[in-house]
C-alpha cells in the first residue's frame, strides 16, 4: 500500500467538517425552497441524518479492512480489473467534484464581485492555490483544516447573529402542509451538502484512535456540527425571507449579510464571500488529493507520483472552466454530479459491504 | 521549491485588483434614491443624492449633499443615463433611502425597486418611505436650514425608528417578492413642512399599491405596538376626563387570537398587553395610591382601545392588512384560509383589539 502519515480523531473531524461545508451553505435555502418549501429546515435535518447512517456504513465496511483504504480493498472483494475500473471511476468523481465545486465558486465571485476580472484569472487563481495543496499528505491537510476551522465559527455567529435583525416564524408554518413528498424530495436535494463524509473511505486506516469506535464518534460530531450549520442557515433563511424571495435569490446568506450597518465595517458580505474561499478551498483540495490518490492505485505500487497527477487534474480542470461560463450548465451538471454522489458513496458502499460478507460466510463455509 | 512558491500563491490572490479596483476619489456615493413619474407618462424621473465631504483636508470636512435628476424607463436606464452627466461612477454602496412619490407609489412601485437588488456592492439595509409632495423639489436643495436634505431626512427616520415610534421600512424586507404572501404593507410618509419635510404617519398600500389613506402621527404609534413593536419608553399622550395623561412604554407583547365559529371566522383578537410608566396626570401634582393606579389603568385602556378601533377601521377600510392576519390565519389555520377569500373577507372581519395596561410607576416621582 501507498503510504500515508497518520492523522488524530480530532484532525479526522476538522477535515470532515471542512469538506462537507461547500457553497452549498451560501445556496442550500435557494435550492430547498423550490422543493420544500416552508419544509427546508425538516428536509435538511432528514438529509443530515441519512449521511449519519451513510457514515456508519462506511464505517463498517473500513472497519473489516481496518489497514487498508478503499482504492486498495476494492480490488479485494471485486476483483482486480472491476476493482481498478472502480477506482478510475472514483479519481473521475472526485476530480469532476473537484471542478464543480470551483466553477461553482468562481461564477459566485464573478456575480457578486469580480465582475470584470476575467473568467480564466478567477479559476486560475483558485485552481492554482488548491493543486499546490492537494499535493500535500492527509495529515499536512488536517493541519490547514484545523487551522480554518474558525472561519465556519465566525461565518455561523454572523449568520446565526443576522437573525436578530426581525425574523417571522410564521414562514415556517404550516408545517408539511404538502406532506413527506416536497421534504424526501428536498432531502435528496440537500445530501449533496453533506458529501465529504466519504473522506472515510480514504482515511480510515490513517486514522490514530484510541478505539475503532471512537473514530466513528468523532465522524459523527463532524457530522452533528455539519447538520446544526445546514439547518442553523435554513431555519435563518426561511425566517427572514419569504418564500418567494428565496425561490429568486440564489445567494440569500449574502443578502442576510447586506442587512447588516456597522459603522466600522462596510460591506460585510463581500468580506465574509472573500474570507468563505477557506472553506471552499478545503473543500476542493482534498477532492483534488482523494482524486490523485484513487488514480495512483490504478497500480498496486503506485503509478506516477501524486504532484503528477494533481496538477495534472488542475490543466484538466482549467481547461475545462472554459466551457463552463453559463451558469445553466453548471446547474446542470451539479445536478449528474448529486446522481454520481449518492451512486459512488451510498449505493457502492452497501454493494461492497454486501459482497465482503457474502464472500466470509462463503469462506468460513468452506 | 515549495516554501518558495508559497508566497507566489498569495500574490495570486492578489490578481483581481488589476481588474476590479474602485477608485475612492471617483465614487459618487448615491444616499438618496427620489422615483416619481417624468409628466404624464411612464417614464421615470429618478434623483440622485450625492453625499460628499468637502474640505476634509482642513479637519473635520463640510458635508454636501448634490442632486442629479434624470428620467429613464428602468431604475438602471437611469442610471446610464446619469453617468452621460456626471463625471465619476454612482455607487449605491452608501444608499440609505428610497424615497418615491405618491403618484409612483399608487403603480405598483416593488416592481421596479426589485431591480435596485442587482447593484452591486448595494448593502439594502435603505429604508424605503413616501414623499407626499414634490419630491424633486425637496431633494434638488442641497441644505435645509444647513443640514444636508439627506442627513435631514435619515436624521428624522433613524430618531423615530430608535424611539420605536414608528416601523423600520427596509427596502430588503419588501423586494423580491418580500410582501408575496398579503401584498399589504404601510411605508413611512413624509409632507412637506416649512422649508423641508417631516414625518407624518404611515401611508398604507394594498395589494402593493397606495391606497391614498393615511394613517397619522398617534395612529402609527399605536399601529407599530399593534404590530409587535417593543416598548422603547415611547411616550403615549391622551385625554381623559377633560385633562391629559402622558404615559412612556416601558414593555409591550402583541397577541393574535384567532376565534372560529364553525367554517368560518368569528373574529380575531389583537391583544396587547403595555406595561406603562405614568409621568404626567393632570396639570396638579398628585401622589398615586394603589387605587388610582387601578383607576387610571382603566381610564387610559378604554382611551387606547378607542384609538385602536379607530386604526383597525382605516386599516380595514382602505383594504391594507398591514398587521398580517391573512398569514397569520394561513400559517395556523391552513386549511380554513384555503377555502377563503382573504381579500374580500378582511374590510368585513370582525378585528378587536384588547389592550391591557399595567402601571408599573410613576416614573421617578411618588
Amino acid at each position: 500500500m501507498i503510504k500515508e502519515e497518520s492523522i488524530t480523531g480530532r484532525q479526522l473531524f476538522a477535515i470532515v467538517v471542512m469538506v462537507q461545508l461547500g457553497t452549498e451553505v451560501l445556496s442550500l435555502p435557494h435550492v430547498e425552497a423550490d422543493v420544500a418549501g416552508q419544509d427546508t429546515w425538516i428536509a435538511v435535518l432528514l438529509s443530515g441524518l441519512f449521511a449519519q447512517l451513510g457514515i456508519l456504513l462506511i464505517w463498517w465496511l473500513g472497519s473489516r479492512y481496518p489497514d487498508r483504504n478503499l482504492y486498495t480493498y476494492i480490488s479485494t472483494i471485486v476483483g482486480k480489473p472491476i476493482g481498478l475500473c472502480m477506482n478510475a471511476v472514483f479519481g473521475l468523481y472526485y476530480a469532476f467534484s473537484g471542478f464543480l465545486l470551483t466553477t461553482n465558486y468562481a461564477d459566485v465571485l464573478k456575480r457578486w464581485m469580480f465582475v470584470l476580472s476575467p473568467w480564466w484569472i478567477l479559476l486560475l487563481m483558485l485552481l492554482i492555490v488548491c493543486g499546490y495543496a492537494a499535493t500535500s499528505t492527509l495529515r499536512s491537510l488536517a493541519l490547514i483544516s484545523q487551522t480554518m476551522i474558525i472561519v465556519p465559527i465566525v461565518g455561523f455567529l454572523l449568520i446565526t447573529l443576522s437573525g436578530t435583525y426581525g425574523f417571522d416564524a410564521k414562514n415556517l408554518l404550516p408545517v408539511l402542509s404538502g406532506g413527506w413528498n416536497p421534504v424526501m424530495k428536498g432531502a435528496y436535494a440537500a445530501f449533496s451538502s453533506y458529501v465529504g463524509y466519504d473522506l472515510l473511505l480514504y482515511a480510515y486506516p490513517y486514522v490514530r484512535s484510541r478505539s475503532n469506535k471512537g473514530l466513528l464518534l468523532w465522524m459523527s460530531i463532524a457530522n452533528a456540527i455539519a447538520i446544526v450549520f445546514y439547518v442553523a442557515v435554513c431555519l435563518v433563511c426561511s425566517t427572514m425571507f419569504s418564500l418567494r424571495q428565496l425561490t429568486y435569490i440564489p445567494e440569500p446568506i449574502v443578502f442576510i449579510l447586506k442587512n447588516y450597518q456597522l459603522e466600522i465595517i462596510q460591506s460585510l458580505d463581500i468580506l465574509f464571500l472573500i474570507f468563505y474561499a477557506c472553506v471552499v478551498l478545503s473543500t476542493i483540495y482534498v477532492y483534488f488529493f482523494l482524486s490523485s490518490k484513487a488514480f495512483m492505485h490504478l497500480r498496486k505500487n503506485g503509478w506516477g507520483k501524486q504532484s503528477v497527477w494533481v496538477w495534472a487534474i488542475v490543466c484538466a480542470c482549467f481547461a475545462g472552466g472554459f466551457f463552463m461560463t453559463k451558469r445553466s450548465n453548471i446547474i446542470q451538471v451539479a445536478a449528474l454530479q448529486d446522481q454520481a454522489s449518492v451512486y459512488l458513496i451510498v449505493v457502492l458502499p452497501v454493494i461492497l459491504l454486501v459482497l465482503s460478507t457474502l464472500q466470509r460466510t462463503m469462506r468460513n463455509g468452506v | 521549491m515549495r516554501k518558495a512558491l508559497a508566497p507566489l500563491l498569495i500574490t495570486c490572490l492578489l490578481l483581481t485588483g488589476c481588474w476590479d479596483q474602485h477608485e475612492l476619489k471617483k465614487l459618487l456615493f448615491v444616499d438618496i434614491v427620489g422615483i416619481d413619474y417624468a409628466g404624464d407618462n411612464r417614464q421615470l424621473k429618478v434623483n440622485f443624492v450625492i453625499s460628499s465631504l468637502r474640505e476634509a483636508n482642513q479637519g473635520g470636512g463640510r458635508p454636501s449633499a448634490i442632486s442629479y435628476e434624470t428620467t429613464g424607463v428602468s431604475l438602471f436606464d437611469a442610471v446610464a443615463n446619469t453617468n452621460k452627466v456626471v463625471p465619476g461612477d454612482l455607487s449605491a454602496l452608501e444608499t440609505r433611502l428610497y424615497l418615491i412619490s405618491t403618484r409612483f407609489a399608487k403603480d405598483k412601485p416593488l416592481n421596479i425597486l426589485n431591480a435596485s437588488s442587482q447593484f452591486l456592492s448595494n448593502p439594502l439595509y435603505a429604508h424605503l418611505a413616501v414623499y407626499d409632495g414634490d419630491l424633486s423639489e425637496l431633494l434638488s436643495r442641497s441644505k435645509i436650514k444647513d443640514v444636508p436634505v439627506s442627513d435631514l431626512l435619515m436624521g428624522l427616520l433613524e430618531g423615530e425608528i430608535k424611539r420605536g415610534k414608528i416601523p423600520s421600512n427596509k427596502l430588503l424586507h419588501y423586494i423580491l417578492g418580500g410582501t408575496n404572501f398579503i401584498n399589504d404593507f404601510a411605508l413611512n410618509r413624509f409632507v412637506p413642512s416649512g422649508e423641508g419635510a417631516r414625518l407624518a404617519g404611515l401611508a398604507l398600500f394594498s395589494d402593493g399599491r397606495y391606497t391614498g389613506t393615511n394613517l397619522n402621527n398617534e395612529e402609527t404609534q399605536l399601529a407599530n405596538l399593534m404590530n409587535g413593536a417593543q416598548g422603547k419608553i415611547q411616550t403615549i399622550v391622551g385625554r381623559m376626563d377633560g385633562s391629559h395623561y402622558s404615559v412612556l412604554v416601558q414593555n409591550a407583547k402583541r397577541k393574535f387570537r384567532i376565534v372560529r365559529s364553525g367554517e368560518g371566522i368569528n373574529h380575531i383578537e389583537v391583544s396587547l398587553k403595555l406595561d406603562l410608566k405614568i409621568v404626567e396626570e393632570d396639570t396638579e401634582l398628585n401622589k398615586h395610591s394603589k387605587d388610582v393606579f387601578k383607576s387610571l389603568e382603566k381610564t387610559i385602556e378604554e382611551d387606547l382601545t378607542s384609538k385602536a378601533v379607530e386604526v383597525i377601521a382605516t386599516l380595514q377600510k382602505a383594504n391594507c392588512d398591514y398587521f398580517q392576519l391573512g398569514h397569520e390565519v394561513a400559517a395556523y389555520h391552513p386549511k380554513l384560509y384555503g377555502k377563503m377569500n382573504w381579500r374580500e373577507l378582511y374590510p368585513k372581519l370582525r378585528i378587536k383589539p384588547v389592550i391591557h395596561v399595567n402601571i408599573l410607576n410613576s416614573g421617578i416621582l411618588e
